[in-house]
């Protein structure tokens, strides 16, 4: 598979505190990839760069090719920690929204969905939960067919029915040659799914491997992940 | 992309514009018809400057109160409209919702015009809509009272001569000053407008922490500084109007230039803020 994301010295600093620091990363498409370390690792600082929201100090981002602007957010899905979306509006003006501004957004599979959720269309979205409302949106940015997609956190906080819906629906709804790249800390949570995971901490990049390759030594990623960070 | 932009912010827009402007064209029909009733029914206005009845003057009075209050509501609402685009402009760029602004596959330019366009577009309606609500007032007034209302119509191209006479008597280049003051006037309005969107990135890009309080901080510190330059600048041109013609229209001609220079420094300022220097939390 081709590396469809590279990023080289990539440096941020906010004010005098480093957010990340020289990473230099290759990750290739048709993979699930977990981007996994203890909390302000540097893990949304990483994903805000590649998905354009956020300007690095130094360094580069190139998603299949491209310098990260315009042209590749029209790529990249990318799910933040946090709800974004107007709740003011109902769900079915927010998949206009979706299929206006994208043009690999698939209506269908969104209202399909849906529906399977019992999310009524005219449903406004400030009358839902926060749960409900966090599903909403994996839908949204799931229902793209991108070649990326960035999904900060997807499981945190959520109760584990609601984890498994949340990992059946990216593992449905992945094209076969898109890249996942999924951060969290829950690793137990989210191994069984990875092809590979990258280990960050203090916004440094401590290591990247294949998960075939780690349990061939019989080690699981969560054992690796509490060996790694004890020692540290 | 442009396009379906401005679709969905005039829509987010509209949701609480919209009901507001309606209420006050209902108000204004309101009072149309209380003229028109007054005029062709009652005749409380007659009865209340003849007698002074009870009745009469409680209806001539309740129709000065409806007029206050609709002059009010149409205050109200234009004053709503521009702090809604504002807030709109903070909320859009600087909360939550900025995630999905900024992962839009749009440019920071494309977002800009989209909010420039917004708030241009916003207050020439709320105008359009005042300019209605007195011509349905107007209407009332005509209907209920039409051999007046015709008198004062019959006599407003006479004042419009005296007026215009009088400005010709003022200076030998009346038409050229107005034009002039027109594009002034314009570039002005663009540049303040801009300034408000400046105001903010700039707020929200110092108090990361505290963006809303920055917003504030931003468009209160910036246009106290604009007014205080401004002011010094037209005392510089009343007092250069009295040297001479040609200094005065020297020194306007310097403050359209550098109002244009203003609108592309904090244009510019904008995209720098938005494209470099956000960090959403």
């Amino acid at each position: 598979m081709s590396e469809i994301l590279q990023v080289r010295n990539l440096t941020k600093n906010y004010g005098g505190a480093r957010g990340l620091s020289d990473v230099t990363l290759a990750l290739e498409s048709g993979k699930i990839i977990g981007l996994l370390g203890s909390n302000g690792s540097g893990k949304t600082t990483l994903l805000k760069m590649i998905a354009g929201i956020l300007q690095p100090t130094s360094g580069t981002i190139t998603v299949d090719g491209m310098t990260v602007g315009t042209e590749t957010k029209k790529i990249v899905s990318y799910l933040p920690e946090r709800t974004y979306l107007n709740s003011w509006m109902r769900i079915r003006d927010i998949i206009d929204y979706f299929e206006d501004f994208y043009e690999d957004f698939d209506r269908a599979n969104a209202m399909r969905m849906l529906a399977s959720l019992g999310v009524n269309e005219n449903a406004k979205l400030r009358t839902l939960s926060k749960g409900t409302r966090e599903k909403v949106q994996l839908v949204l940015v799931m229902s793209r067919r991108a070649k990326i997609y960035l999904l900060d956190e997807p499981i945190a906080g959520v109760d584990p029915v609601a984890r498994e819906f949340i990992l059946e629906t990216i593992l449905s709804n992945r094209t076969p040659d898109s890249m996942i790249l999924i951060s969290t800390h829950l690793i137990a949570d989210v191994e069984k799914v990875l092809d590979s995971f990258v280990f960050i901490r203090d916004g440094k990049l401590l290591m990247k491997q294949d998960v075939e390759k780690l349990r061939e030594s019989g080690k699981t990623v969560d054992e690796l992940f509490r060996e790694v960070y004890r020692c540290l | 992309m442009f396009v379906k932009g401005m679709k969905y912010e005039i829509r987010s827009v509209a949701r609480i514009v919209l009901p507001m402007l309606i209420i006050f064209l209902c108000a204004s029909m309101i009072m149309s018809l209380g003229f028109m009733l007054d005029g062709r029914v009652f005749g409380f206005t007659d009865v209340a400057e003849d007698s002074e009845t009870v009745w009469a003057v409680l209806f001539t009075l309740a129709e000065a109160l409806v007029g206050i209050g609709l002059a009010l509501l149409m205050a109200a609402i234009n004053i709503a409209v521009y702090v809604l685009i504002i807030h709109r402009f903070y909320v859009s760029f600087f909360t939550d919702e900025g995630y999905l602004t900024f992962t839009l596959p749009l440019t920071v330019d494309c977002h800009l015009m989209i909010k420039i366009v917004s708030m241009f577009f916003w207050n020439i309606i709320s105008v359009l809509v005042t300019v209605l609500g007195g011509l349905i007032i107007f209407g009332g007034l005509y209907v209920g009272y039409t051999d007046e209302a015709k008198e004062i119509l019959s006599e407003l191209p006479y004042v419009f001569e005296l007026l215009w006479t009088g400005l010709l008597q003022t200076s030998d280049h009346i038409v050229a000053q107005i034009a002039v003051g027109v594009l002034a006037l314009l570039v002005t309005t663009v540049f303040q407008s801009l300034l408000i969107y400046f105001s903010i990135c700039l707020g929200c890009m110092l108090f990361k922490k505290h963006r809303l309080l920055g917003a504030i901080v931003g468009i209160f510190g910036v246009n106290s500084i604009y007014s205080f330059i401004s002011t010094m600048g037209s005392y510089l041109l009343t007092a250069f109007s009295l040297v001479s013609q040609v200094a005065y229209w020297v020194t306007l001609g310097f403050s359209i230039v550098l109002t244009a220079v203003g609108i592309a420094a904090v244009y510019i300022g904008m995209r720098y803020i938005l494209q470099k220097k956000l960090n959403l939390d």
